[in-house]
């Protein structure tokens, strides 16, 4: 075949491709295992997944009094982003971005905290421009149908084959794709542009995509071009602070040769999904994007930190990748390290003496965090920075110290359902 | 030869995203196909338990990501590797043409001590779906044109010669690894830090 005809045919199946999503589930020719018969009434949570089982009919008490109190926050909030430029918001908001933001408002703060609406007016016009562009000559087009047809299958607006929902991340992808040349669509994208079509139109969510990847303070340009050279540099610098911070895990998964990229590849590409409940993920995306990458390190250390004991206690690679990655699974997420900090208490734990607990979690952290600081020189000798990385790594370890002792005060109240944390 | 006390197969399945890699790997090891399946991030493994020749030995089967880019995290992957599974997808040319690229490329970065002879089985799967692009003669002439690599037509969908297909696999990842020692240049070149030679003093350009 030569030149012309491949041509041709690209443009064939490209044209076939667009024209599907257009026309959308109504007629579309697909087959019965592409759209998931579930039993959606009883099983749908709060952020749209769908579940197998039913959901339990009783409510967990615990879960309605956290509830209550995100109504409670809401109208704070609600204040907050009226005014948003307020000295009274800027004093807050780091404190309450760290207690979680209250689902319902979602939306409209990530919206905030990315600065949407200067850059959407910025570049009026430029995201119809780039989806005419991927029509005609988008590469890509082939890969991200194949990727949005396995995206987040389990949720309520994604479940449909060419659902309004998927014809979004479609449109969002392949728009991108031709915006930023030099990454184009990798696997992955469809991940973090999926999460923020949950909470965003399709043109905010591409704006969204385009300042996780270049502004300085996320920087994902790196972590999906070619060579991947920030993942690199993430994975240096885990396992750097697994050598000071935590050097019997780093022992540990040493002599089994666990070497970190089987582990914590989607915490750093993907920021945490599918690898963490999802509840907790919209926590640490909260965080993230309030104070930017150094979020992921410090949650990456947390996470083991706060499992140490068990991953000690596994004795191959098997049984620690999927006790790792089996973290979703694990209803009690973070249970473990409470039990674990009762014996230090000398069994005093109470429900108020939550709140010690997590004041000892982050005063681990700053002290392991103090001494991550004297490796700084190490650090910044390690390799791989190379690409878009414009991250100051001084600022990166030093900042680590307030993050891991703040992210694991968070973590412990999202997920282990214990109310104090939360409040903290 | 000394034989390892727990045998540990690694295999390592490689092809175009789209193509049923993880399908095929949880039809094997789970004889379960859903549509349920993620893409693949990196990569992702299972093991299994078999017995091959009366021999009790553990599969580590690693399932990888399909798109292109992610060929150069592959170092971190392939090391070890006992056994390569290239699959395409019968009814999409592309992901046969994509197959050289494939072999290569794990040539390449894995770099066992005998390339010419390291196992791969090519996997033609989705011969439950119409219509075929590529013939089983096609897939066989470049089979024959590698050395002879074995070749099964698959189904993850319907379970179709899966369980052969990875029988056979794992035969030839133990003959491999039978039959050398060291697969693996694990010290390639050394270099010797300690200085066997005492400086003949005054000899050097800096003195």
């Amino acid at each position: 075949m030569n030149e012309d005809d491949l041509l041709k045919r690209s443009a064939e199946e490209r044209e076939k491709i667009f024209k599907r999503y257009e026309q959308g589930r109504d007629g579309a020719q697909i087959d019965p295992w592409e759209d998931p018969g579930f039993e959606v009434y009883h099983a749908t949570d709060r952020y749209g997944f769908i579940h197998d089982k039913r959901l339990p009919s009783k409510v967990d008490p615990q879960e309605t009094k956290k509830v209550q109190i995100e109504i409670e926050r809401q109208r704070k909030w609600l204040k907050m982003i009226k005014n948003w430029d307020s000295t009274n918001t800027k004093e807050k908001l780091a404190s309450r971005v760290y207690k979680g933001i209250p689902n319902s408002l979602r939306s409209d703060v990530w919206c905030k905290l990315l600065q949407i609406e200067i850059i959407k007016k910025e570049n009026k016009g430029k995201y119809a421009e780039m989806m005419k562009l991927a029509r005609k000559y988008s590469t890509d087009a082939r890969q991200i149908d194949s990727d949005v047809n396995r995206q987040f299958r389990e949720h309520l607006h994604y479940r449909e084959r060419y659902s309004i929902k998927q014809l979004s991340l479609f449109n969002v992808l392949t728009a991108y794709a031709m915006y930023n040349s030099e990454v184009g669509y990798c696997q992955g994208m469809s991940g973090l542009a999926g999460v923020l079509l949950m909470y965003m139109d399709e043109e905010d969510a591409f704006w969204a995509v385009h300042v996780l990847l270049t502004d300085p303070k996320y920087a994902m340009h790196g972590l999906y071009k070619e060579g991947f050279p920030k993942l690199t540099r993430f994975l240096a610098h885990h396992d750097r602070i697994l050598m000071k911070l935590l050097p019997k895990v780093k022992k540990h998964f040493d002599r089994h040769g666990l070497d970190a990229i089987l582990y914590s590849l989607k915490w750093f590409f993907v920021c945490f999904i599918e690898r963490v409940p999802f509840s907790l993920c919209l926590r640490i995306w909260d965080i993230y994007l309030l104070d930017g990458e150094r979020v992921i390190t410090a949650m990456a250390y947390t996470i083991l930190k706060l499992h140490k004991r068990n991953l000690l206690k596994l004795n191959d690679m098997d049984s620690i990748v999927n006790y790792i990655q089996d973290l979703p699974q694990r209803k009690n997420f973070l249970l473990d390290h409470l039990v674990y900090s009762k014996n230090l208490l000398l069994n005093r734990l109470s429900g108020s003496e939550t709140n010690k607990i997590v004041t000892l979690v982050s005063e681990t952290a700053k002290e392991a965090a103090e001494k991550d600081k004297e490796c700084q020189l190490s650090v910044n000798d390690s390799v791989g920075f190379t690409g878009t990385d414009t991250t100051d790594n001084n600022s990166t370890m030093g900042s680590c110290t307030t993050l891991a002792s703040k992210s694991s005060t968070c973590d412990d109240g999202s997920e282990s359902g214990v109310e104090e944390c939360t409040r903290l | 030869m000394a034989s390892r006390k727990k045998t540990l197969l690694k295999v390592i399945i490689l092809g175009d995203s789209s193509v049923g890699k993880t399908s095929l790997m949880n039809q094997y090891v789970n004889r379960k196909f859903t549509n349920q399946y993620k893409a693949t991030i990196g990569a992702d493994f299972l093991t299994k338990e078999l017995t091959v020749d009366d021999r009790t030995v553990t599969m580590q089967i690693w399932d990888t990501a399909g798109q292109e880019r992610f060929q150069s995290l592959g170092v971190a992957f392939y090391r070890g590797a006992d056994c390569c599974v290239l699959v395409f997808d019968v009814t999409a040319p592309n992901t046969f043409k994509s197959l050289d690229s494939w072999r290569d490329e794990f040539l390449i970065q894995a770099s066992p001590r005998e390339p010419e002879n390291f196992p791969f089985v090519l996997l033609g799967n989705k011969v439950d779906l119409e219509p075929r692009a590529i013939s089983s003669k096609r897939a066989q002439q470049w089979c024959q044109s590698k050395n002879n690599i074995p070749y099964f037509e698959t189904s993850a969908k319907e379970g179709l010669n899966v369980e052969q297909a990875f029988m056979a696999i794992a035969k030839n990842a133990l003959a491999q690894q039978n039959s050398t020692v060291d697969l693996y240049n694990e010290f390639p070149d050394q270099i010797k830090l300690t200085n066997t030679q005492k400086p003949s003093g005054g000899s050097g350009c800096c003195q």
